[in-house]
């Protein structure tokens, strides 16, 4: 939960707030996941239970 | 000019400039890690962040240029907020290594972190994991705490000219480095430790040493070349634990040779800190009173015109015009600078300056080099070409052995027939003079150190004339030296007397007893077996092992003292540490062995050997500036341009890294020579 | 795999030469330098072709910077920097997975599993024992709309699943040839699965 607080408040770190051309862009798309589904991001992590390590791809 | 507003500050600046440089001129000051002003503009650290009107995000002020009008915003709480977020970032993945890290005190990032990033990190992430590359003996890798700022890959692109540095790989994998193991071939590799904002890159020999608070600052001069470089000797107690270049644009602009750098701890070793006699063929130490006593008792016994000195290459003005009016009170005209043996008419100063001076090297379009490798005799000034090549429409011709300068050159041929050649016009490259404004030439020391030097120096003044080379406003005539006393000792005309000797005849058995100030590069074997042999050195090298008394002397870290550089820029170096156990200045000792001969010079202190000095020659009045002097109705000197031989020109130096008493001392050196002369390191042993 | 080692000489052969020469006409004098991915692809090329590993050597670097007057280390930057270039030996098949978040979406982890599965190889980068396969994690390969997508050597092969890789990369491992490259489901170009749904009447387009 504290790391959703952290990822937003670093997009507000980048977004408008470095020279990075494609800064805005990567940062929108977590600020929008965040502003529309934070309960369901919330509830999946919560039910998340780590039956076996990450796989590698979703890391 | 464009107007611009920092923070409400009106300053105009040429059109060009970067918003970085009017926030400088308004003076703000901007944070940055990759801006360099002597380096090409990369923009990758993205700390310089400011806010310009009308501009929707942060600019990065150092990539931008300056549009009349601008209205630029340097601390404003947008700015503190982007700058603390790529602080943060930058911080990601550079170690908490601090106490560990030799950058620590002196770091860029240390610095801007404290002034411009937060109090904690937020991250517990693994942090990024780097290889160590090993880039030879003087630069020390720790590639964790890189922030890929570049300045190392550009410098040793744009200044260096070896560009064998490159940032490999992408992304988070992006590594600074060789790609291919090996040691870096510049002889400026050491800036790049000055350069880097971090401890990516910090000095080998001085790793774990010191911190830079604890050390102690003096401004001086570096002597190991006769560039002059101006230097900051760190020491800590008696010991000097580094050196490092000091801003003068006019002579190093901000950067140190290798050797003048690294070769701190040859100060340490080899040292003569007693005064020592030859008895029954063997050195013993002794005494003051002892040595003084020998020493007088032979020069009373000795006819005077049976007495010669010779000064070395590292020698202050001081104590040169000590031994020079010591010996000329003595009655002996035997006196020479020259121990390479070189003779050529030096009554003027124009003839053994470099007087375009190294500034003036960028407003030149073409260059003759004859018979120099600037490259190891003056990597500095070498540096200064290049920036003039890189700056375009320059053409550079080398007479010589041939050489990678890191600039082009065009190989007109290896003897003094080649300056024939240009003086006739069958060279080719006589054309580019001709067509050349402002062409200069560079007369290496070692051209003139042969046997036909005298018409060798003739025939380069020859060319300078015929080249458009001498005018009202441009001097094209220039003498490289690689000693660093040579100009001084020429100013103060520490030459053969009249009917004097020069260096070679006293080595051949001109003189009985031949007293060498700080002399080692000469011939300790052509001296003949009955002369009389006084050394006064710093060091045990080849003289000292000769000398039948040796009295110990300071090195240049450990006197005042004036030195000019090869362009006639008079400069003083101060005393940073005291010399080691019973050494003592050199003109202390010369000014009481007078006293002890009977003859004593007329100065009691160092202040009044200095005044009497700018008194008696009135070009060392001014030190620190230089006036160029004009090249028009300069008379030629004395040398038959046509007496030159065939032999062709031969290198002054076998490396790089070894040409004095204190290099050749140094271990660090020593490294240096076996990791770029690896032939040499062999037959060394 | 003997092609491991560097290679201790590098020459462009008669086939390369002729396509160095092209390469270099294309840009005006003076700017030759930016010849230089051309060249790199054409060494790697090369070296697929007579070694049968497509990889592009220190060597034949260092040859590139010398043909075009630059410094090596701002080729080795450049081959570095591109995941096309390999910079060490792969095998006759590079396997490259998109896992990229269409593809990834898509089911791209099921194509890595069933190449770890055919080939033996346990992660991205490695190589198969047989040297016929390595296996690299590519970034968007730019074939969303037919994720996911497994580029090998040149060709996108579309469309995967489990199956379709499984089957793929067998027929490889039994010596056949590449099959055709494109997708494994008959789609057309990248036209919705289910059919063509637009210019259904074969309109010409407005003049």
């Amino acid at each position: 939960m504290t790391d959703i607080a952290l990822m937003e408040q670093v997009t507000t770190q980048v977004a408008g707030h470095t020279i990075c051309a494609f800064g805005d862009a990567a940062a929108w798309p977590i600020q929008g996941l965040m502003r529309a589904f934070r309960p369901l991001v919330e509830q999946r992590a919560t039910d998340y239970k780590p039956a076996q390590p990450l796989a590698q791809a979703a890391e | 000019m464009a107007k611009v507003t920092v923070d409400g500050i009106e300053v105009e600046i040429a059109n060009g400039s970067s918003v970085l440089q009017a926030a400088e001129a308004a003076g703000k000051e901007i944070p940055r890690f990759c801006y360099h002003e002597r380096l090409s503009v990369a923009g990758n650290c993205r700390m310089c962040l400011v806010e310009i009107e009308k501009v929707p995000k942060p600019v990065a002020s150092c990539g931008q240029p300056v549009a009349d009008g601008m209205v630029i915003f340097t601390d404003t709480e947008n700015v503190r907020k982007s700058r603390r977020g790529v602080m943060e970032f930058l911080l990601i993945n550079h170690p908490l290594d601090c106490p560990i890290c030799d950058q620590g005190g002196e770091c860029d990032l240390q610095d801007e972190a404290v002034s411009y990033g937060r109090d904690t990190s937020r991250y517990e992430e693994g942090k990024r994991a780097a290889a160590q590359p090993d880039w030879g003996p003087l630069v020390k890798t720790t590639m964790t705490r890189c922030i890929h700022c570049t300045r190392c890959i550009r410098f040793s692109t744009e200044i260096a000219g070896v560009p064998e540095l490159g940032a490999t790989m992408r992304g988070e994998n992006m590594q600074v480095g060789t790609y291919v193991d090996k040691a870096l071939s510049s002889e400026l590799s050491g800036n790049l430790i000055d350069l880097c904002p971090v401890g990516a890159l910090t000095s080998k020999p001085y790793a774990y040493t010191a911190r830079s608070w604890e050390l102690r600052k003096t401004d001086s001069v570096d002597v190991l070349d006769a560039v002059g470089a101006n230097i900051r000797i760190d020491a800590r107690g008696a010991e000097v634990l580094r050196i490092l270049p000091r801003l003068n644009d006019d002579v190093n602009e901000e950067w140190l040779g290798d050797k003048s750098r690294f070769s701190v701890d040859g100060l340490k070793r080899r040292r003569l800190d007693r005064p020592w006699l030859r008895e029954n063929g063997k050195l013993r130490a002794a005494s003051w009173e002892e040595v003084f006593a020998g020493v007088t008792n032979k020069i009373k016994a000795s006819k005077p015109e049976r007495l010669g000195a010779i000064a070395g290459d590292l020698v202050d003005v001081e104590s040169m015009l000590a031994l020079k009016e010591m010996f000329t009170s003595l009655g002996s005209p035997n006196l020479d600078c020259r121990q390479d043996g070189a003779v050529f008419d030096a009554s003027q100063r124009g003839f053994y300056l470099f007087n375009t001076t190294i500034a003036g090297i960028e407003e030149a379009d073409a260059l003759v080099i004859i018979g120099s490798n600037p490259r190891h005799e003056a990597p500095v000034l070498n540096a200064r070409i290049r920036k003039r090549w890189l700056a375009g429409h320059f053409e550079a011709g080398l007479i010589g052995v041939p050489h990678d300068l890191t600039y082009p050159t065009t190989h007109i041929g290896s003897g003094p027939d080649a300056i024939t050649a240009l003086l006739d016009g069958t060279h080719p490259f006589a054309e580019v003079l001709k067509a050349a404004k402002k062409p200069m030439l560079i007369l290496g020391a070692g051209a003139l150190a042969r046997p036909d030097g005298a018409a060798i120096h003739a025939a380069a003044w020859k060319l300078a004339a015929q080249f458009n080379m001498l005018n009202d406003d441009w001097h094209g005539f220039n003498v490289l030296h690689h000693a660093a006393a040579r100009t001084g000792a020429l100013d103060i005309g520490f030459l053969p007397g009249p009917g004097g000797k020069p260096t070679a005849q006293m080595l051949a058995g001109g003189v009985d007893i031949l007293w060498l100030l700080g002399a080692d590069a000469l011939d300790t074997q052509a001296i003949g077996a009955d002369t009389f042999v006084i050394y006064q050195g710093h060091h045990g090298d080849a003289a000292a092992a000769r000398a039948d008394v040796i009295l110990p002397g300071a090195a240049y870290t450990e006197k005042d003292g004036t030195y000019v550089n090869t362009e006639g820029r008079v400069q003083q170096g101060f005393l940073a540490v005291k010399p080691p156990g019973d050494a003592r200045e050199d003109w202390r000792i010369l000014r009481a062995i007078s006293a002890y001969m009977g003859h004593a010079l007329r100065y009691d202190t160092f202040q009044e050997l200095r005044a009497h000095l700018a008194q008696t020659y009135p070009a060392f009045a001014l030190t620190g500036e230089l006036r160029r002097l004009a090249g028009a109705n300069l008379a030629a000197p004395a040398g038959d341009p046509a007496a030159v031989s065939a032999a062709p020109f031969e290198p002054v130096f076998d490396n790089y890294y070894q040409t004095d008493p204190i290099s050749r001392a140094s271990p660090t050196m020593a490294a240096c020579v076996e990791a770029h002369y690896p032939n040499l390191a062999e037959a060394a042993q | 795999m003997n092609a491991n080692i560097e290679p201790t000489d590098f020459v462009f052969d008669a086939a390369a030469e002729a396509a160095v020469a092209k390469a270099i006409a294309r840009y005006p004098a003076g700017k030759q330098a930016s010849a230089v991915m051309a060249l790199l692809d054409i060494a790697q090329r090369q070296m697929e072709r007579l070694t049968g590993t497509a990889w592009v050597p220190r060597l034949a670097m260092d040859v590139v910077a010398q043909r075009l007057g630059i410094a090596p280390a701002r080729v080795y930057e450049i081959a570095t920097f591109y995941t096309m270039y390999n910079t060490k030996p792969v095998g006759k098949y590079h396997l490259q997975v998109c896992t990229t978040t269409p593809c990834w979406l898509r089911g791209s982890d099921e194509v890595v599993s069933s190449c770890k599965k055919v080939t033996g190889i346990e992660g991205f980068g490695q190589t198969s024992a047989d040297g016929l396969f390595t296996m690299t994690e590519v970034e968007c390969l730019g074939g969303c709309v037919n994720a996911p997508i497994l580029q090998i050597n040149d060709d996108y092969y579309e469309d995967l699943d489990a199956a379709r890789t499984e089957a793929l990369l067998n027929e490889l491992k039994s010596g056949a040839p590449l099959p055709p490259a494109g997708s494994s489901i008959g789609r057309q170009a990248s036209a919705p699965v289910t059919n063509q749904t637009a210019l259904l009447n074969n309109t010409k387009p407005v003049e």
